[in-house]
């Protein structure tokens, strides 16, 4: 393993944990299993494809991806999710499996199957660690690294996360005591959703972006989230980079594809056998 | 015989759609239409798989696919390997008791661990994602991302003679014999004992559990039988197309699956079997951008059902009733699976 490969390892864990915190907000707060998560990390890519397409600054993009792709998640919680509360049948997993298909085929039919390429807004490598890397990279995993770090001040400093934190234990309690829980859960659902959509904007300029990129980012946070515990936000940054870590690190001795069956069957492991998470003393389960 | 509940005009509509569906190739006589409908009822078998697990026994296997594609990939490695009338018998129970193995396997190491629900459906996801990426790099035996080819049609020797299904018009016959005994089998399975335990599960495991029914050994039967169905579905896709490839485990072809069960109606057999055979002869004779505008209409279509019709379109009937006496739309209608009393508290607006 060279320095490349630590970069490499380090910069994959940092948008795990990321993407894996928007999803563990949203099953956190509204016990969602949101299929979709990926197809909004794909949706802020896009949004970045379509500010570069149109001319316009790059950065701009990484602004308005979280902005579009946390308010279309708000209207999908406001439209869909919210019917579905009630249910003891699964159906909102149902609901945003449907939603994942439907968004991959909308983007599918109005920008084609083909994988886009984004400029990055900074050109040039830097030298780290005896390795020449591309400083956009490093710079997008900083400032993923700043947002994850100002979520957790949101959730565990301020009076918003404070009602967050008490819809996520007893929503029934918590709106009993004067939260309204409704424009938490909407604004939880979009918090998660543009967690998603701005990773998707920061990865777009080395990634390929194509409509069908979400689904891997979504069975990865979910991995991520079974591991480091469903609702944890610490279990999430341990369990982001376990996995992400672990299969960037992996599939330099072996193929990407076998570590992805390694980390796969780890995953259903530690569902089977610490169903609270791998961080947990086989506590209860939270669904 | 009637063959599924709900008004007898809806069995009869159905019925005649199965009957045009039959005659319509014999008309064409054209290879193509051959193939497209014997996909089409490859399809609807997998239909029942899941409608027998999700919409009777009420246990969410995110990946119905499983068991479809294990069957394919057995039917063609098996069948290839050992040609001739002893080598269909051998292909045909591989192809059936793998998947049905596979299916009870992971339904009895789970359920017995305590895992239920979402834990359940993330664990079947898995265990598809799993299978996907070992057929992609098991190249020697799987053929890899190109897929296997040379895949073997059926041939059954009596008494010195070789009954071959080696063409697409035979072996669409063939495949409709399959799929009529198959779902026969189903209404049988249902009607029957079993059938009203896995039902009772659906309603409340704990009641079962209580009148002395064991709900993890009907629950892995129930999916050891859905197992089986796949298997008996991915049978007669593999040598239909004549390619089997990883994307029988893909995750948008189980998300069809379940709009099949949902726009059929989940828990009736005869719907999901009827709705998989009109809505996948649609995808197959769409190509382009077209085909891509019909699968987001079933996408639709599916979260609709989902939202505002939990029984499927076959609860439409729920709708006229209400009409006749409230002369208004129900805002929404109550779901067959009563609440549960002592549900969980979770954010009930």
């Amino acid at each position: 393993m060279n320095g490349t490969d630590v970069l490499n390892l380090v910069v994959t864990s940092v948008f795990t944990v990321q993407i894996a915190l928007g999803l563990t907000i949203i099953f956190g707060v509204m016990r969602v299993i949101n299929m979709a998560h990926g197809d909004f990390f794909m949706l802020g890519a896009f949004t970045m494809v379509t500010v570069s397409n149109s001319g316009l600054p790059v950065w701009v993009g990484i602004v308005l991806a979280p902005i579009v792709v946390g308010a279309l998640g708000a209207a999908v919680e406001r439209g869909i999710v919210r019917r579905l509360y009630g249910r003891r049948d699964l159906s909102t997993l149902l609901a945003t499996f449907a939603l994942s298909i439907a968004f991959e085929q909308l983007v599918d039919l109005i920008w084609g199957p083909q994988s886009f390429t984004v400029r990055a807004p900074i050109n040039g490598t830097v030298t780290v660690i005896g390795a020449t890397y591309p400083t956009y990279r490093l710079v997008a995993a900083g400032v993923a690294v700043l947002v994850i770090a100002a979520v957790a001040l949101l959730i565990y400093r301020t009076a918003f996360g404070i009602r967050i934190r008490a819809t996520m234990q007893d929503g029934e309690t918590a709106a009993a005591l004067g939260t309204n829980t409704h424009a938490i859960t909407s604004s939880a659902f979009g918090l998660g959703t543009a967690l998603a959509g701005l990773a998707g904007a920061l990865m777009a300029p080395f990634v390929g972006v194509n409509y069908a990129m979400g689904l891997a980012q979504t069975v990865q946070s979910f991995l991520v989230v079974i591991t480091g515990g469903m609702g944890s936000i610490g279990g999430t940054v341990g369990g982001g980079i376990l996995i992400g870590g672990g299969q960037s690190a992996l599939s330099v001795p072996l193929s990407g594809t076998v570590a992805e069956i390694l980390v796969l069957l780890l995953a259903i492991f530690v569902m089977l056998l610490r169903p609270g998470g791998i961080f947990s003393r086989g506590q209860a389960r939270t669904a | 015989m009637r063959l599924a509940r709900g008004p007898r005009w809806a069995s009869a509509l159905a019925l005649l759609a199965v009957c045009v569906a039959i005659a319509y190739p014999l008309t064409k006589n054209d290879p193509y239409w051959y193939t497209v409908l014997t996909t089409a009822v490859a399809y609807g078998v997998l239909a029942l798989s899941l409608d027998i697990l999700w919409g009777y026994t009420g246990i969410l296997n995110l990946a119905p696919v499983i068991s479809f594609g294990v069957g394919a990939y057995a039917w063609a490695i098996v069948g290839s390997h050992i040609g001739g009338s002893a080598g269909t018998w051998v292909a045909l129970c591989a192809a059936v008791l793998l998947p049905a193995l596979l299916s009870g396997v992971v339904a009895l190491v789970s359920f017995w661990a305590g895992v239920q629900e979402i834990y359940f459906a993330l664990v079947t996801l898995a265990v598809g994602l799993v299978l996907a990426q070992v057929a992609t790099v098991w190249t020697p035996v799987t053929g890899g991302s190109n897929g296997y080819l040379s895949i073997p049609f059926p041939t059954f020797g009596f008494a010195g003679a070789n009954v071959g299904f080696g063409t697409a018009n035979s072996f669409y016959f063939f495949a409709l014999g399959v799929a009529l005994v198959t779902f026969l089998a189903c209404v049988w399975l249902v009607r029957g004992r079993l059938g009203a335990v896995l039902m009772a599960i659906r309603e409340s495991d704990r009641r079962a559990q209580t009148l002395g029914y064991s709900v993890l050994r009907y629950r892995v039967l129930a999916s050891a039988i859905s197992g089986a169905l796949g298997g008996v579905a991915g049978m007669l896709y593999a040598p239909t197309t004549g390619i089997v490839d990883p994307s029988v485990f893909s995750i948008t072809l189980s998300v069809q699956v379940f709009a099949w069960v949902a726009v059929g109606g989940q828990g009736t057999l005869l719907g999901p079997l009827i709705a998989a055979v009109l809505i996948s002869v649609g995808q197959q004779t769409l190509s382009g951008s077209s085909a891509i505008a019909y699968l987001l209409v079933i996408a639709g279509l599916f979260l609709a059902i989902v939202l505002f019709l939990p029984g499927g379109l076959a609860s439409l009937r729920m709708i006229v009733k209400h009409l006749r006496f409230r002369h208004i739309l129900p805002r929404r209608l109550t779901p067959r699976r009563p609440e549960a009393p002592h549900g969980d508290p979770g954010l009930e607006p």
